[in-house]
């Protein structure tokens, strides 16, 4: 092997290393490293475990968060047919509107509960984490089971109940 | 083409295309450094590799993106940088495909948030295409320093 490939590879070893120093720093000291407690459940996409800290069912939100200022997270077309009564509607894809609703609605103390449709859409917890990040509050939280939840514990018929 | 023949312009134009991709690398290792955490969702936002694995990639690839931008601005490193930058480029460009073909809407993640909300899969595809070429152009200028040493 010639002296050239030898330090092309020295070259090529210690540019993929070196970075590992800074990086074991970054794990360990930053402020806002990855949360790696929550990254070790195996299986769930990262995010997905904070989010999972935020669902709340629906007696224990009742119970626990009376006053909830509550924000539909489906689509516009669901929200029209028929949400949770004073809910308002916030989607990541029309979001300046939806946020600025909640922002002239919200008293800066009650709790912010979001849902989504059912067990399985995590539309919720995206908003959910992201209100607790624009809002910087830790009082926001996510309806388990979601529109499907309320329906079944409510009695709300398919479509209706809106106000 | 012989390298050798390439005049001095011809030479500091390759250069500079190094440099250029240099300038970007550290700027998207840099941005990325302001929220791993954030980084972190993105890259499992890709559906590629365990939260994990996401995780320790978020801390790590920034700084890798740093010290290759800065092996590309140093002589002796130069080529293996190229060589390794354009290798990240391709494994990069191969995750915005896979997400583009599986369909999912996603950020690139590519410049922490510093591109404003992230850009589209296509156009940071795109933009890689063009980061890639520059880095071919800029190892024809190094072949003919290699004579030198």
């Amino acid at each position: 092997m010639s002296g050239a490939s030898r330090a092309f590879i020295r070259a090529a070893v210690l540019l993929l290393l070196g970075p590992l120093l800074p990086a074991l720093a970054t794990a360990l000291w930053h402020p806002r490293r990855p949360d790696w407690a929550a990254l070790r459940h195996a299986g769930m996409p990262p995010g997905a475990a904070e989010a999972a800290a935020l669902r709340l069912d629906l007696a224990e939100l009742r119970a626990a968060h009376p006053d909830a200022l509550w924000i539909d997270a489906r689509p516009a077309r669901d929200y029209a047919a028929a949400h949770v009564p004073g809910a308002l509607a916030l989607t990541e894809d029309v979001w300046e509107e939806g946020f600025a609703r909640l922002v002239e609605a919200w008293d800066g103390a009650a709790s912010i509960v979001v849902y989504c449709g059912g067990e399985h859409c995590r539309a919720s917890e995206a908003v959910a984490l992201r209100l607790r990040r624009d809002l910087d509050c830790g009082r926001v939280f996510v309806l388990a089971g979601g529109w499907e939840a309320w329906q079944a514990a409510t009695g709300s018929p398919q479509g209706g109940a809106t106000r | 083409m012989k390298p050798a023949d390439a005049s001095p312009w011809t030479r500091r134009a390759r250069l500079a295309a190094l440099l250029a991709v240099a300038a970007i690398l550290v700027f998207a290792g840099a941005t990325k450094l302001g929220d791993p955490a954030r980084f972190a969702v993105e890259i499992g936002n890709y559906r590629l590799v365990p939260p994990l694995v996401a995780g320790l990639l978020a801390v790590y690839l920034p700084w890798l993106e740093i010290a290759l931008g800065l092996g590309l601005c140093a002589p002796r490193w130069r080529s293996a940088a190229r060589l390794l930058a354009a290798g990240l480029l391709l494994a990069f460009s191969a995750a915005l495909v896979a997400a583009l073909v599986r369909g999912l809407d996603i950020r690139c993640g590519c410049f922490g948030g510093a591109d404003g909300g992230g850009m589209s899969a296509g156009r940071a595809l795109a933009r890689n295409g063009v980061l890639l070429a520059l880095l071919w152009a800029g190892g024809l200028w190094r072949r003919e320093r290699a004579k030198d040493c």
